[in-house]
């Protein structure tokens, strides 16, 4: 299977970013039977976006046939496009490499919900 | 003779809404008048006249509404999107996100096999209420939203069917700053428009813009210069612009404390301060004359 991670470098060695619309690199790993079979890292491009950023981001990857995103965040908007196209996506930190070991060790519990900014209350 | 008369300016703060409410008000002494307040997004004229606003509807906007069972997964809808709200991936069927959508309905259009159906979200409400004689009707986007000029053209169109009822002889329309989408909306179909400006360079910048735009409508136009003593000299390049492009100034009306103490107190300037007065009834005199 084919997944995606949000990454702030170009190794599998970097540490996964917070964000995924704004992320500087996307690491695509081709997986089987719990291995990297081969991987593939691409800038980000909508990162440099005014806006939409998000949504952009995840018709990306979408296209790129991921079946599953790991990121840090993920706003509304990406949050949408992964749900309707039912493709899931799970909160991970750390390396890029432990973040897919957690993945394939199934130690990762899916999110319901937009987990980004635009997700919280205003102050008022 | 039943009329609209636009309040606007280009620059924010030079007085358009305070000067609205106090012509609204000066009118109802001897007319019946309906104020719109077309500041879609961040109304105020209920605040400046004492209004408690009730709601008396709320606007819907197009969006897609997708039947899967149709769809046959051609892609063709999110081509068509320009505002980048359908998203298409092939074999899939096409994600939609709904805030980002202006109610264009090219999607509805280019479908070949009727998959997609009218749907609607909200995207404003409309209300309505009165004080010191003048009637109100407000617009009020809803936060996040974009169709800011369909937002007016709703309260508008909302305003005209209560001018007929309650037989409103002239109708305020208090338009948004700036000279986008909400301030082209608020001027179309107006009969004449009050350009309101201060003596400052980004408010000439911003006056001549509006001016333009005003121009492009073909309506009538005049100039009031708020807190015109502020800088005399700078009235000066604003009247000497007037004079050199043939527009009226209506009025100038000086800088004073008392202004900002009736807004506190949510109420134009002219109804406690009665000295005030004369300053719109030459406006209104002076749009009169500008007509004939």
């Amino acid at each position: 299977m084919r997944v995606v991670i949000s990454s702030t470098g170009n190794s599998l060695e970097s540490e996964v970013d917070v964000r995924f619309g704004r992320c500087p690199y996307f690491v695509f790993v081709e997986l089987e039977d719990k291995e990297i079979k081969n991987h593939e890292i691409v800038e980000n491009t909508s990162s440099k976006q005014a806006g939409g950023a998000g949504i952009t981001a995840a018709e990306f990857v979408a296209k790129k046939g991921v079946q599953a995103v790991l990121t840090g965040n993920i706003g509304p908007r990406a949050f949408s496009v992964f749900s309707q196209f039912k493709i899931d996506v799970y909160p991970v930190t750390g390396k890029i490499s432990d973040a897919i070991k957690a993945f394939v060790n199934s130690e990762l519990k899916k999110v319901d919900a937009p987990t980004g900014p635009m997700r919280h209350k205003g102050p008022f | 003779m039943k009329m609209k008369i636009v309040v606007t300016g280009g620059k924010g703060g030079t007085g358009k809404s305070t000067i609205a409410a106090a012509l609204a008000y000066e009118l109802s002494q001897r007319k019946k008048v309906l104020l719109v307040d077309a500041d879609v997004d961040c109304p105020n004229d209920h605040l400046i006249l004492s209004v408690k606003r009730r709601k008396i509807k709320d606007v819907f906007q197009f969006i897609p509404k997708f039947n899967h069972d149709k769809c046959t997964k051609c892609g063709k809808c999110a081509e068509v999107c320009k505002q980048h709200s359908i998203i298409f991936v092939k074999d899939k069927y096409p994600a939609f996100i709904p805030d980002t959508c202006t109610g264009c309905k090219a999607c509805l259009v280019v479908c070949p096999s009727g998959a997609i159906k009218e749907g609607k979200k909200k995207i404003g409400s409309i209300y309505r209420g009165n004080n010191f004689g003048v009637e109100l009707i407000s617009g009020e986007l809803k936060i996040g939203e974009l169709a800011s000029g369909e937002m007016v053209s709703e309260t508008r169109r909302t305003a005209e069917q209560l001018e007929s009822k309650i037989k409103a002889d002239v109708t305020i329309i208090d338009s948004a700053a700036g000279i986008g989408c909400p301030v082209i909306a608020s001027i179309t179909g107006s009969d004449y428009a009050v350009a309101v400006t201060e003596p400052s360079p980004s408010a000439l910048n911003d006056l001549k813009r509006v001016l333009l735009v005003i121009e492009h409508f073909r309506i009538p136009r005049g100039i009031v210069i708020n807190k015109h003593d502020l800088s005399k000299a700078f009235c000066k390049k604003i009247e000497i612009f007037a004079k050199k492009n043939k527009i009226p100034i209506l009025e100038k009306i000086p800088y004073s404390k008392k202004v900002i103490e009736s807004t506190i107190k949510m109420s134009p300037i002219n109804v406690h301060n009665k000295e005030y007065g004369r300053y719109f009834s030459k406006i209104l005199k002076n749009i009169e004359n500008n007509l004939i």
